[in-house]
């Protein structure tokens, strides 16, 4: 009974001694990593704009980090999932200091409704879900919520009122004006094509046009339209279709008393 | 009872020595409180419960003295350790905790941690067990002699 009692003391003492003993060195070595979240860039590329943001992560504790992923989910206001992107590290040894850039692709046409978000401004929700497993025993998430203000890159899209000239007995010129503010935080390339159809849906004109716009800048342009004069009924319709890298978008206006 | 037979002098001794082990154990929690004081606030009802704990410590600490070399004393341990177990699985929720530090939610799984408590409190129970059956096995010796 005695060399029992002793056994299990000692056991006992053993235990507490590593119990704590790895208590204070996983507290001492999560204290010791240190991370630097970098500013976020928007950059085009091919048909997406890129999130990217740098993580400088330098573990200078006793342990590995494992499994270390970062997850950015974008929701709008609704809390709607926009778009939802990972980046994943399989180990930071300890003693290394790592940079991570967590990219998320972003394909405008793969958000849900996104020519809402193309004409109009939004302010949408940010979550950030970091995992680490630390030491190999202690799995950690941090979740992080923040805002963004969207840019809409065709922001207060007006299309005038078309003029109609005469300019013989078989052809007419429409003129109309097409103003927008590239408020997104990337340059617009690409093009407008403008087509005049008559109210029997018929195409009676078309032009089409480069654009360049700087971010966060406007772009005012007055459109001449050769149409055919024979054709021109009492209602047109206005279709403006905008070609970029990005996206396409199109909308269309009807205008009467001709 | 073991403890009804107590003198006055005796008495005395034991609520005094009972009273200085639950003072220790009230110093150890008043310095754990000041070495994480600039953590205290941000841990949410994590403080209530770290509170809570040490107070049922402080109690156990004076029981457990105050009712040495008799069977009581391994009853408190025994229960001692059992409140130990039971309430860090409640408390830690089964060992994933959720904390809101100011607008971070951090969920951290400690069960690798709780289960080694929990190993190294049944470790402690067995010998307050065995302690016990020795102590009665004694107690039974003395009084055959």
């Amino acid at each position: 009974m005695r060399y029992s009692l002793r056994a299990l003391r000692w056991a006992s003492i053993v235990l507490w001694i590593c119990f704590f003993l790895i208590i204070v060195t996983v507290v001492y070595s999560a204290f010791n990593i240190k991370v630097e979240v970098g500013d976020f860039q928007i950059l085009a590329e091919n048909e997406n704009i890129v999130w990217a943001q740098p993580f400088v992560i330098d573990n200078a504790g006793f342990y590995d980090v494992s499994d270390l992923n970062i997850t950015t989910i974008l929701k709008d206001t609704n809390g709607t999932i926009l778009i939802k992107g990972s980046s994943h590290i399989d180990e930071i040894p300890k003693k290394e200091c790592s940079t991570v850039w967590h990219n998320v692709s972003i394909n405008l046409e793969e958000i849900p409704n996104y020519q809402i978000y193309l004409t109009n401004d939004a302010i949408f929700t940010i979550e950030q879900i970091i995992y680490l497993n630390f030491a190999k025993i202690l799995p950690f998430s941090v979740k992080v919520n923040s805002t963004m203000a969207w840019g809409a890159p065709l922001y207060n899209l007006s299309i005038s009122r078309p003029s109609v000239q005469h300019i013989n007995s078989t052809h007419s010129n429409v003129s109309l004006n097409v103003s927008f503010e590239n408020h997104s935080p990337i340059s617009l390339e690409g093009t407008v094509k403008i087509e005049i159809l008559n109210e029997y849906g018929e195409k009676i004109g078309v032009e089409e046009k480069s654009i360049s716009v700087l971010n966060n800048s406007p772009y005012e342009e007055t459109m001449e339209i050769l149409v055919d004069a024979s054709k021109i009924t009492s209602y047109i319709t206005v279709k403006v279709s905008f070609e970029t890298s990005l996206f396409s978008y199109e909308t269309e206006v009807q205008y009467g008393g001709y | 009872m073991e403890a009804i037979k107590l003198s006055k002098k005796s008495l005395t001794v034991r609520i005094v020595k009972a009273g200085v082990k639950a003072l220790i154990v009230y110093i150890a929690y008043f310095i754990f409180t000041l070495i994480t004081q600039p953590i205290y606030e941000s841990i949410g009802h994590y403080a209530q419960v770290i509170n809570i704990f040490f107070i049922v410590m402080v109690c156990f600490a004076f029981l457990i003295e105050f009712f040495s070399k008799t069977i009581f004393k391994y009853m408190l341990e025994f229960a001692r350790g059992l409140f130990i177990i039971f309430y860090f699985i409640t408390a830690l929720n089964g060992g994933i905790i959720k904390m809101n530090v100011e607008g971070i939610n951090v969920i951290a799984d400690l069960r690798f941690f709780l289960l080694m408590l929990t190993l190294i409190m049944v470790v402690g129970i067995a010998r307050t067990v065995l302690s016990a059956v020795d102590f009665l096995h004694e107690k039974s010796e003395e009084e055959a002699t």
